[in-house]
């Protein structure tokens, strides 16, 4: 017979075992990249307050209420089984500090974070496929 | 205030102030009020406000390349102005091709993220924001 013959043989026992464990790996996976978003924000801080930082800088620490808010929330959609996961930084201050004010210049923290991990994500996902 | 990293961010700064300037609808609507980072005190609206938010070389190719975003806004206390001027941003960066001199060519400039911030109240008064942020990416001649 000419041609090429591509034959494919796996224990069922091997993929059931995967796909049962896929979305809790998925979920792990997941949570795992958007903590270490929010670990990268908070080793950034332009140091200790004073002095303030300089604009387009990430802000200094003052009380450390915006260190302690930025956190990775994950969230599972019921209807798809979709895992996303939120890095978001809950102060009330927070937007303030990121895009700026009428009396104040930008100092984002969160869009670097995420433009450092651009790239990099994927690796946190190399568990899935991991025996 | 410049963006770290030397000698091309300078001159995209540069570059950008340039292209926002030679924008007739922008320059008819805030004149010479184009600003890095924040307007002066007491500067009339409206405005425009450029600011460097991240990036940096990619490192990504043999050659230098850098990629970074800058959020560029209009401001007023008319809501309809921000609108009109958001729209003149847009028309004056999106895909333009900024001149970076004779050894940079700028190569990318999009919009990467539409900003509509919530108005701000001030002393009784609303402030309106209106822009996006814009991807600028630039590499070395050979």
């Amino acid at each position: 017979m000419s041609g090429i013959h591509v034959e494919l043989r796996g224990s069922m026992s091997l993929v059931e075992r995967w796909i049962r464990q896929a979305p809790q790996r998925n979920l792990e996976a997941t949570l795992a990249a958007g903590q270490s978003v929010a670990d990268d924000v908070k080793e950034h801080w332009s140091g200790n307050y004073p002095p303030a930082s300089s604009p387009a800088n990430p802000p200094a620490v003052r009380s450390g209420e915006l260190d302690a808010s930025v956190i990775a929330i994950p969230e599972e959609s019921l209807s798809s089984g979709g895992v996303t996961v939120k890095v978001t930084a809950l102060a009330a201050h927070a937007s303030y500090l990121e895009f700026g004010t009428r009396y104040m210049a930008a100092r984002p923290f969160l869009r670097p974070a995420i433009y450092r991990h651009r790239g990099k994500l994927g690796r946190f996902y190399k568990v899935l496929t991991a025996k | 205030m410049t963006a770290p990293g030397g000698e091309i961010f300078e001159l995209m700064e540069t570059a950008l102030l340039t292209q926002l300037g030679g924008h007739s609808g922008l320059r008819t609507l805030v004149g010479a009020n184009l600003y890095s980072g924040q307007a002066p005190d007491k500067t009339p609206p409206p405005y425009v406000i450029y600011t460097f938010i991240h990036g940096g070389f990619t490192n990504s190719s043999p050659r230098s390349d850098v990629s970074v975003f800058y959020q560029v806004e209009c401001w007023s206390l008319i809501q309809a102005e921000v609108r009109t001027g958001a729209k003149h941003i847009y028309n004056a960066l999106q895909d333009a091709v900024l001149n970076l001199g004779a050894y940079w060519n700028n190569y990318y400039l999009n919009a990467n993220t539409w900003l509509a911030r919530p108005p701000e109240n001030v002393a009784g008064k609303q402030w309106w924001r209106r822009g996006a942020v814009f991807e600028i990416r630039a590499d070395q001649r050979s």
